[in-house]
């Protein structure tokens, strides 16, 4: 079993997007794919899906109170995936999120004794996982700390303006103990027309490694690519939240699963090869 | 849950009789009975109007139980927050059992009580974690963040520990991918740091971290 940990420095950058489009297009490919919404601050992976029966939150599995079995919904049959898809719901609710906020350090330890049960049940029957992607709060909270400690890839995702950019050297830095030797690091939301003038590109590229591998040492930074800007997501998204607020059911669209042929989800395939193929 | 003192106190605070499962360089016994003093201030109203008959306090990272039983009540350190309502149960019915009428008594002779230590002993050995190394150190405990200021060969030992919080040197070089020779010397390692504690049952020999 791969384990990734997605990561950002501010929140609203793509990770929640990128985690539920690679779990699909791997679970689609026939990978047993575990999905876990660990942004216990902001859970949004439930946006996604139309989930079976009564929730039981991953939170709940993380303090002892629920099994692992409760907490993993398998959705691979709805969306007609070969592979197996599992996912856990983080709680969304405002006394749960204020937990989280105020977790102390034993509560914390707790907390990685079951992230680290959980993986190796994973690996298991009847699991037998072959990815476990870990959708995390920006920023360097405890339950992102043990995320990372947990995972063996990290993929950073930033969004190319001011304050990320240089928010997530920062953060890189400050997390340079907790990273694995190699740490990735994926663009989001890049304007169209700039990934068509090769030139441009890789003198960004350039730029923004030049700025993130400083003083990592033994470590180093792999730049993964670049995410372009959907300008009908938004658009579409919109329409989602008003059929929602209409009282239809609906789930967010997903790249991987409704357009397979986006330029989007080409792009996820290629990082998915990129991150878990065979030389990593 | 990790043991580190009980206390038998009568109702107008004199302690009758108390056994400690640590030593001293980890928990002062000044320091233990400072916060039993502050704890049990505390609770001191609450118990004796009856409100309830159970109570914990937590004072520098240590625990403190209380639960009364009319003319005396048992007080139970631990690491952990939660009541080990069960064991102070026990404890204290026992205690009755034992020396329920020497307590009517107008003149109360300590070293009646003393015998007591070993039903203590006897009853949380059986209940509760107690380092039998004594090295543990209460306000040093394992944290995510932490982890990564230990040496880095003692990291996966460290993480093989909050992994499995108890286990023998096989468990934890297994689940640590680490040699048993190997695995034996960070363990010793973390142990001088106060980090975790080794308990023994009949030859077997595990052990355990707080958390
Ligand atoms: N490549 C993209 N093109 C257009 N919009 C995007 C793209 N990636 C993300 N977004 C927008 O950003 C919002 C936040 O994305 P999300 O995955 O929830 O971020 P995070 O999980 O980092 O907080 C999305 O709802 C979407 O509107
Ligand atoms: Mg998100």
């Amino acid at each position: 079993m791969k384990s990734l940990a997605i990561l950002s420095h501010k929140g609203g950058v793509g990770k929640t997007i990128l985690a539920v489009n690679l779990a699909i297009h791997l679970a689609a490919e026939g990978k047993n794919i575990c999905l876990i919404d660990s942004d216990f601050h902001g859970p949004s992976i439930l946006t996604f899906f139309t989930p079976k029966s009564e929730i039981h939150w991953i939170n709940s599995f993380l303090t002892g109170e629920s099994s692992l079995e409760e907490c993993l919904q398998d959705l691979s049959n709805d969306l007609a995936l070969s592979g197996k898809l599992l996912v856990a719901f983080a709680d969304p609710t405002p006394e749960s999120i204020q937990n989280v906020i105020r977790l102390d350090q034993n509560t914390s330890m707790k907390m990685l004794h079951y992230l680290m049960k959980m993986k190796s049940m994973l690996r298991e029957e009847p699991y037998s996982i072959d990815y476990l992607i870990l959708d995390c709060s920006p920023g360097t909270g405890f339950s992102t700390i043990n995320v990372m400690v947990i995972t063996e890839i990290i993929l950073f995702m930033v969004k190319v303006t001011n304050a990320d950019i240089i928010g997530t050297s920062h953060m890189i830095e400050g997390l340079h103990k907790q990273l694995k030797s190699r740490t990735k690091i994926i663009a989001n939301q890049i304007p169209s027309d700039f990934l068509n003038d090769q030139t441009k590109k890789e003198h960004f590229q350039k730029l923004i490694e030049n700025l993130l591998k400083k003083d990592l040492g033994d470590k180093t930074v792999d730049f993964m690519g670049w995410i372009p800007n959907d300008l009908d997501l938004y658009k579409t998204e919109f329409e989602t939240a008003i059929k929602t607020l209409e009282g239809n059911p609906t789930r967010r669209m997903i790249h991987t699963l409704d357009k397979p042929d986006h330029i989007i989800s080409k792009i996820i395939k290629e990082l998915a090869n990129n991150l878990f193929g065979d030389n990593n | 849950m990790i043991a580190y003192a009980v206390y038998v106190i009568s109702m107008d605070g004199r302690p009758l009789v108390s056994e400690t499962f640590q030593s001293a360089e980890t928990i002062p016994n000044e320091m233990l009975l400072a916060g039993l003093m502050t704890a049990l201030q505390g609770v001191a109203t609450e118990l004796s109007q009856g409100k309830s008959g159970l109570k914990s306090i937590k004072i520098d990272n240590l625990s403190y139980h209380f639960k009364s039983f009319g003319q005396y009540q048992i007080v139970l350190v631990t690491d952990l927050p939660e009541t080990p309502e069960n064991v102070l149960h026990r404890l204290g019915i026992q205690f009755m059992k034992d020396f329920g009428e020497q307590l009517i008594k107008d003149s109360l002779d300590l070293n009646t009580f003393q015998p007591f230590s070993d039903t203590i002993n006897e009853i949380v050995r059986e209940e509760l974690t107690i380092d039998n190394s004594k090295m543990i150190i209460p306000t040093k405990k394992f944290s995510s963040g932490e982890l990564y200021q230990l040496p880095s060969h003692l990291q996966p030992t460290a993480l093989a520990m909050i992994a499995l919080k108890e286990g023998n040197v096989e468990e934890i070089a297994s689940e640590s991918e680490k040699s048993i020779e190997d695995t034996v010397d960070n363990l010793e390692s973390l142990q001088d740091m106060g980090l975790i504690g080794k308990k023994v049952t009949n030859d077997h020999v595990s052990y355990f971290c707080s958390f």
